[in-house]
């Protein structure tokens, strides 16, 4: 049985709608088989003694946890040589996935929601389900596919080895030269493992960047999560909502990362919140909640159980006197009701002393000026979360943004001056908030039916996961808490499209710097219960706890104080898997929409990879189309002109001919290059006949015309990849350069990539 | 086995030293990459992160692993940037710059942990406590 049952005809709702029992026979299948593990690791959870309230410590106890884990990852490994790569649907990858996959999501679904509901004290359990959570949704690509996904990954991998190859980097060629941070490192580690390109392991980076984001993931949603449980769901949902596939070898992928590390820090020990998270405080504070005599904290009954919202930290002699949330005014404005419910609502910083502040803001120092030296957009990200914090008060030292804002002004003042000076465009979308939009949100291909409801499902899931934050934050206010900074920097890169529309791409990178936060928000909607706090007069009258929370009893003071971790009731396990695996079909949806064209043709890359290396300096390299080819992929690609001879924005159903085949010799002339190459493969065919921009048939009849042609040579063929050169013969071969060149070429003006634009557009019009 | 806070300079240094005889030693792919990877991933901001001296274990690896990925992109930018650049001489720093924050880590040992700088209800890593 195959989920590609629901997505034939290129119409989802149309087969939908045609669902016959296939499916759900399959489904129920599946469950009947899976349905014996389950009940094992059910009997023996149960006979480990998994019914208490607190969870044991006992090692038998977690490893009856891991079982179905482990049964998740061995059908996810079983279902991989069966997803078929090569023929991908319209409707994107999840018309090529096995049931098997959704069966291994499903699994482990299950067991996250038993996770919920044991609620155990060990990290690793949880970290090990979302360990698999990242590998089956965000490394089943790169183990599946020979080469890097997207065609855009090639050029990042040309400028590495750029600077491999020239020992430095040249402001005037674009603007990956002007923030080359990523591309520095790229190059350091591809030539410390011995490699010759990155290439060889840049397929890699969206797996190991979703590992790396965890760690200050899980910092910062332990500064805002209301409960252990909203600390570990936020992150579940994150992974599973995280579609915009930014996590790429890319220079947004490593700053992302960067930008969730100067925010865990920041939430974490510069925070301006005056509680300090102790143990010692918390227990105090406990105490104080239940004492007549707020000084004295002996008389507190056992058994009491009161829940942490309701605490009521005693608040720090170093607090700012001019704190205005400490005041006890008899009438508070909003302002001043809002900011104490924020206080409260709050979870209180980390301990942290002046040496390990100003060790910390080093830190944060050196992280900036590499942010500010390797990417355009992660700056102003961060600036405008930082700021947020500042205004509302949240953020312990107000100039961070404002340094961060000097180091931006710097660089593009100085090494990024070429780029900053000579590209006017982004001045000119300055404030243009429509526009901006118009250009994020704009169709300009008529993509085929599959497409389109794929680009609906992706806006609609979008809608959904704001619409759930949206919902979560407000059922938290209504409980009086008030989810403050979640909710600011959720919002804080929203303003941001006022500046520029990034190519069209804003929104997207807006979703991606706000999700972080707004999963956390969509933990109040959620029905988590918060994390309960017992008292026991002593040790020895509360055995059970002792195991649970080993560090946390001072056995000398009464009375001992224990936090009591959340407990759910057994629907909780049901809930969790069918709307982890909803959302994760949705996320998978989303994430492959447009797979067809985001897969790169291995034998693309191969051919390009010759060319690039074999072709003379100064060489013509003519492209249909730019979007979907791997080109400039090797650090020589300055060497050659590039030109694309089809606008996939104007043109619509053109008849490319003799006379276009015409238009490109003289183009080659009028070039005064040496040779000319044209690029032909099945993803750029595909493309041009889905979007209607050649007709039918049109690109396989011009490569005949090439091949039948007297003056064209057939170069390179590899599969369905072609290159045919063109001789100039008014234009000697240039002598090829040395490879290694010890002092990088002068300074040069930007090269325009497409002058002399041929008249295409005009003629696909008429 | 928890790892006692003290041998993490002798570790790192370990594994710098190691790496440094990969390197000469040209070591074949299947030794060279692991060990590198252990060196860029952990021993540069391993080195300096136990100064901070933050009880919560999960928080140290995790800006410890930053630290590393942030010198690394430093010194390789600052060397694009003069066009000096240079692999081996950028592993020499980060290096040199390890075996640095090691030695300061064993001239200035941590104090013993004591329980009550550990958060409650964690195992102590620091992960998922709210």
């Amino acid at each position: 049985m195959n989920p590609t049952d629901l997505i034939s005809n290129d119409s989802v709702l149309r087969a939908i709608s045609n669902a016959t029992g296939g499916f759900l026979a399959g489904a129920a299948l599946t469950m009947l088989v899976l349905a014996i593990p389950i009940a094992v690791s059910l009997f023996a959870s149960y006979r480990l003694g998994w019914q208490q309230s607190v969870s044991s410590q006992s090692a038998r106890f977690d490893l009856s946890l891991i079982a179905l884990p482990l049964l998740a990852l061995g059908l996810w490994a079983w279902s991989l040589p069966s997803i078929d790569t090569r023929t991908i649907p319209d409707i994107g990858l999840i018309g090529s996935l096995p049931l098997l996959f959704f069966a291994a999501l499903m699994v482990l679904a299950i067991s996250f929601g038993f996770l919920m509901l044991l609620n155990p004290a060990k990290s690793w359990l949880w970290l090990l389900h979302l360990g698999l959570l990242i590998l089956i949704l965000h490394g089943t690509l790169p183990i599946l596919y020979d080469v890097p996904r997207f065609p855009w990954t090639y050029k990042h991998i040309g400028v590495t080895s750029y600077i491999q190859i020239h020992n430095g980097i040249n402001q005037g060629l674009d603007a990956y030269h002007n923030w080359p941070g990523f591309f520095a490192l790229g190059a350091l580690w591809t030539e410390a493992l011995g490699m010759k390109s990155s290439l060889e392991f840049a397929k890699w980076a969206q797996l190991v960047f979703n590992l790396l984001y965890l760690g200050p993931l899980l910092m910062i949603y332990g500064t805002m999560g209301r409960s252990r449980q909203a600390v570990w769901v936020a992150a579940w949902l994150f992974f599973m909502t995280s579609w915009v596939s930014q996590d790429y070898f890319a220079p947004q992928a490593f700053n992302f990362y960067l930008f969730l590390i100067v925010v865990a820090v920041v939430l974490n020990w510069l925070n301006h919140n005056p509680q300090v998270r102790t143990r010692k405080a918390r227990a105090v504070a406990v105490a104080s909640e239940f004492s007549s005599d707020e000084t004295n904290a002996t008389t507190i009954s056992s058994g009491d159980t009161i829940s942490v919202s309701s605490i009521q930290t005693i608040p720090d002699s170093s607090l700012n006197s001019n704190e205005p949330v400490m005041q006890s005014e008899p009438r508070l404005n909003w302002y001043f009701r809002l900011m104490r419910r924020a206080v409260q609502s709050d979870q209180a910083g980390l301990e942290a002393s002046p040496g390990q502040r100003y060790g910390l803001i080093g830190f944060l120092i050196v992280t900036f000026m590499v942010i500010v030296s390797s990417h355009q957009l992660t700056p102003f990200m961060l600036i405008a979360g930082l700021t947020a914090l500042a205004f509302w008060r949240r953020l312990r030292y107000p100039w961070l943004p404002v340094l961060l804002g000097v180091l931006v002004v710097a660089w593009g003042l100085s090494f990024a001056k070429s780029y900053t000076t000579g590209q006017s465009q982004w001045y000119s979308s300055l404030g243009q908030f429509v526009q901006n939009l118009q250009e994020n949100t704009s169709e300009t291909l008529e993509e085929s039916q599959g497409r389109v409801t794929a680009s609906l499902l992706i806006k609609v899931y979008v809608l959904f996961i704001w619409g759930l934050a949206a919902l979560g934050g407000i059922q938290q206010m209504r409980r009086g808490i008030v989810p403050l900074r979640a909710m600011l920097l959720a919002v804080a890169p929203f303003p941001i499209i006022l500046l520029n529309s990034y190519g069209g791409e804003m929104l997207l990178r807006i979703y991606f710097f706000s999700l972080p936060f707004m999963t956390m928000l969509i933990t109040g909607a959620l029905p988590l219960r918060d994390d309960a706090i017992s008292t026991a007069p002593n040790l020895e009258s509360a055995p059970e706890f002792a195991n649970a929370v080993p560090n946390l009893f001072e056995p000398s003071s009464s009375p001992a104080v224990v936090v009591r971790r959340a407990t759910n009731s057994w629907r909780v396990v049901p809930i969790t898997a069918t709307l982890s695996l909803v959302v994760a079909i949705g996320f998978i949806c989303t994430y492959t929409a447009k797979e067809k064209f985001f897969r790169v043709n291995p034998e693309e890359v191969s051919v390009l990879s010759e060319l690039y290396a074999k072709a003379p300096p100064e060489s013509l390299i003519m492209l249909l189309n730019d979007q979907f080819l791997p080109i400039r992929l090797t650090g020589n690609y300055e060497q050659f002109l590039h030109l694309t001879w089809v606008n996939t924005t104007l043109d619509r159903n053109i008849e490319l001919n003799k006379d276009d085949l015409n238009g490109m010799e003289l183009e080659l002339k009028k070039s005064n290059r040496p040779i000319e190459y044209l690029v032909f493969s099945a993803s750029q065919r595909d493309f041009f006949e889905e979007n209607n921009i050649l007709n039918p048939g049109n690109y396989d009849r011009f490569r005949a015309l090439l091949a039948r042609s007297k003056t064209w040579t057939l170069e390179w063929r590899r599969g369905d990849v072609e290159v045919y050169a063109l001789r100039n013969p008014d234009v000697p071969l240039p002598v090829q350069p040395d490879p290694v060149q010890p002092n990088p070429p002068a300074q040069t003006p930007a090269k325009p990539l497409e002058p002399n634009r041929p008249e295409r557009s005009l003629v696909g019009l008429k | 086995m928890r790892l006692n806070r003290h041998q993490i300079p002798y570790l790192v240094t370990a594994l710098t030293i190691l790496t440094a005889l990969v390197v000469m030693l040209e070591a074949p792919a299947a030794i060279r990459i692991p060990v590198m990877l252990g060196f860029l991933f952990l021993a540069p901001g391993m080195a300096f992160v136990p100064l901070l001296r933050l009880p919560q274990r999960g928080y140290e690896f995790t800006l410890g692993v930053a630290l590393s990925l942030l010198l690394e992109a430093l010194t390789a930018t600052v060397m694009v940037e003069l066009r000096v650049w240079s692999v081996e001489l950028n592993l020499e720093i980060l290096g040199s710059l390890t075996l640095i924050g090691c030695a300061l880590q064993i001239y200035w040992p941590a104090a013993p942990e004591e329980p009550e700088n550990l958060e409650p209800d964690t195992d102590g890593l620091g992960w998922g406590a709210s």
